[in-house]
């Protein structure tokens, strides 16, 4: 019960979430068929993140339903394999009648569907949120196992596995101060170093602005503590489809597009990373070649 | 031409002492809000000292402290200034003219309707669009709750009936925004409700400043024009009339003035309530309770107020401030509250 273990240390230090992972190490700790048994052919996804993880692993035509934002092309990478697929808003009265033999979840939303369908004694199982890049081949190899995937599985974490090592190796970072990167989004939203997108960034030879600000986790920058930072790179997270809405106008802030007008920039879709996934991979990557760019410009600068 | 309409001429003994304390009420707000206009410049998660503001706003300092204070704080406290006059006004001008103590542009539904104008247009994509459709839609939606206003509260119904009235199309107009809001296809969009409803200057830009004030400045001109007028209307419709004031003509640019300002200033800040109610109240005593007079004191008070709580909800959680809604109702409720029960002592 290593990783049951492991879960239930992590929930003692994520207080709030201590209910979803309990749920959790049920759901793992029920007996999970065998090898050769007989796979879930009717695969209910109550979570962004699993919906995708199911679709990269081949298995569409086994999913009765998905969430509606796996359709939704600013949360999922996956909305076009989504499209045509059953859609739900998370609510056990939309999967009951699907009848499905499989219901997988997350961590963090649609808690109580999660309880209601355990005691109807669904098959459930909750893949949690991944926090670290370590967490995704575990998720991965949780997920594959449950819808009996399991070749498949290991073959996607070991491709994973192999590219986030190449990237990391190739990209050599220089002995020095690493540059700092902040990252906002919607509303001022920033990932600290305790979150996937923190590890990231991090991968790619960072050093978090968010830790200067005093944030580890998930977390809210004002404006001026923003401009005030100073980062040698500012990462937009953004939406690839952008609905109107006030939180999407704090990264079109003209305060903020004149404190970093003519310096670097990148923007990244939080689909990529919102989830993960092994297209992190990509997001790895762009940053690297940000960091690069930002080191060959210093180098210019310096001439 | 009739001969020219004078206002109702006070004691003279009275006058003298009123003229005195006018003359020295309106420099003292002035400078309370020259004051308080620094001090907000001062005041936000990113420490900058007083000295660094002059320094930024003399073109000096840093890069990083000049953006900050010239494109994020003082467009914030220029708007709160817009925003604070236009309530203050507004609320002074629709006391005068309803002769209803508890008349205000929150209170009776006209800030609701303009929110969801706004909302309409913001969140349908309209005013990404057309600029100019936030404030447009927050006016449009002002002239509508108006028009409710009159339909359910009809000509000289009681003060009563005003506020019940303002009640329900509060209601109706915050209903509908939640609903806007739920249907937005924005993710973001179903918490922005606390935006519209509470109201806000936090992260605003100079855009909104050029985007409201055009049509607040002509809601203003309106709205101080009505000096006389509401003067004269205190010796009853007739009289006024005789003066030279016709209610319906000095009712329309009530309405126009307060629809401009109010609908532009709630797209850009969303609801702030409360505000209108107190500060007529609070100068009334310093004009000798005359509604004209109380007009331009109340918009510089609005202004000296608004600062104030846009000053106070930014200090007690630095960065993850509250909304101004919240720290109004918190005074305002309870004023409102004293009102009422003064109010129903006067009533037989």
């Amino acid at each position: 019960m290593a990783g049951g273990v492991l879960i239930a240390g992590r929930a003692v230090r994520q207080g709030w979430r201590a209910l979803a992972m309990a749920l959790a190490v049920l759901a793992l700790a029920s007996p999970a068929p065998a090898e050769g048994a007989p796979k879930p052919r009717r695969i209910a996804s109550l979570n962004v993140c699993t919906d995708q993880l199911v679709l990269m692993l081949g298995a569409r035509e086994r999913l009765v339903s998905v969430t509606f934002l796996a359709a939704d092309p600013s949360s999922s990478a996956l909305a076009e394999e989504a499209r045509g697929l059953r859609l739900n808003r998370g609510r056990a009265e939309e999967i009951l009648p699907l009848a499905p033999d499989l219901v997988l979840a997350g961590d963090t939303a649609a808690t109580p569907t999660v309880a209601l369908l355990t005691r109807l004694k669904r098959r459930v199982v909750v893949v949690p949120l991944a926090l670290t890049l370590a967490d995704i081949p575990r998720n991965i190899e949780t997920l594959a196992g449950a819808i009996g995937e399991e070749a498949k599985g290991r073959r996607m974490i070991a491709r994973f596995r192999e590219a986030l090592a190449r990237l990391i190796r190739d990209a050599s970072p220089p002995p020095g101060p690493k540059p700092v990167a902040l990252l906002v989004g919607p509303n001022g939203v920033t990932s600290g170093e305790d979150s996937l997108t923190g590890a990231i960034i991090a991968a790619a030879g960072f050093a978090n602005g968010a830790a200067g600000l005093g944030l580890s986790g998930v977390g809210r920058l004002p404006l001026e503590r923003v401009i005030g930072a100073n980062p040698d790179l500012l990462i937009l997270s953004s939406l690839k489809v952008e609905h109107p809405s006030l939180a999407g106008g704090f990264i079109r802030h003209p305060a903020l597009e004149r404190a970093f007008a003519g310096r670097r920039k990148i923007r990244i879709h939080h689909h990529v990373w919102a989830c993960g996934t092994p297209l992190v991979l990509g997001a790895i990557e762009r940053l690297i070649e940000a960091r690069a760019s930002l080191r060959g410009a210093r180098r210019a600068g310096r001439r | 031409m009739s001969a020219l309409p004078q206002a109702p001429a006070p004691a003279p003994a009275q006058a003298r002492a009123m003229g005195a304390q006018r003359g020295l009420l309106l420099p003292a707000l002035g400078v309370l809000l020259v004051a308080i206009f620094a001090v907000s410049l001062g005041i936000g998660p990113a420490e900058i000292g007083m000295r660094e503001v002059w320094a930024a706003l003399t073109g000096a300092g840093t890069d990083a402290s000049r953006i900050i204070i010239l494109e994020v704080r003082l467009p914030r406290a220029i708007l709160g200034v817009m925003v604070g006059a236009t309530l203050g006004l507004a609320g002074a001008a629709l006391q005068g003219f309803l002769r209803n103590p508890l008349a205000e542009p929150g209170l009776i539904g006209i800030s609701a309707s303009a929110a969801l104008g706004a909302v309409l247009t913001l969140y349908t994509g309209i005013a990404a669009a057309f600029t100019l459709a936030l404030p447009l839609g927050g006016i449009a939606g002002a002239v509508i709750g108006v028009g409710l206003l009159q339909v359910l509260a009809g000509r000289g119904g009681s003060a009563l009936t005003l506020i019940l009235a303002g009640i329900a199309v509060t209601a109706m107009a915050g209903a509908l925004t939640a609903l806007v809001l739920n249907l937005a296809p924005s993710p973001f969009a179903a918490l922005e409700i606390v935006f519209w409803l509470m109201g806000s200057l936090a992260d605003r830009s100079f855009a909104h400043v050029w985007l409201a004030l055009p049509f607040m400045a002509v809601g203003w001109g309106l709205l101080a024009t009505l000096g006389r007028p509401l003067d004269a209307l205190t010796l009853g419709e007739d009289t006024a009339w005789s003066l030279g004031f016709p209610v319906g003509d000095v009712r329309a640019r009530l309405v126009l003035g307060t629809a401009l300002s109010v609908g532009a200033a709630t797209a850009v800040a969303g609801t702030i309530g409360f505000l209108g109610l107190v500060v007529p109240h609070l100068l009334r005593p310093f004009v000798a309770h005359r509604p004209g007079a109380l007009l331009l004191p109340s918009a510089l008070g609005g202004a000296v107020l608004m600062l104030l709580a846009d000053i106070a909800v930014r200090l007690p959680f630095p960065g993850n401030e509250l909304k101004l809604g919240v720290l109004t109702a918190l005074v305002g409720g309870p004023f409102f509250l004293w009102l009422i029960i003064a109010y129903r002592r006067r009533l037989p």
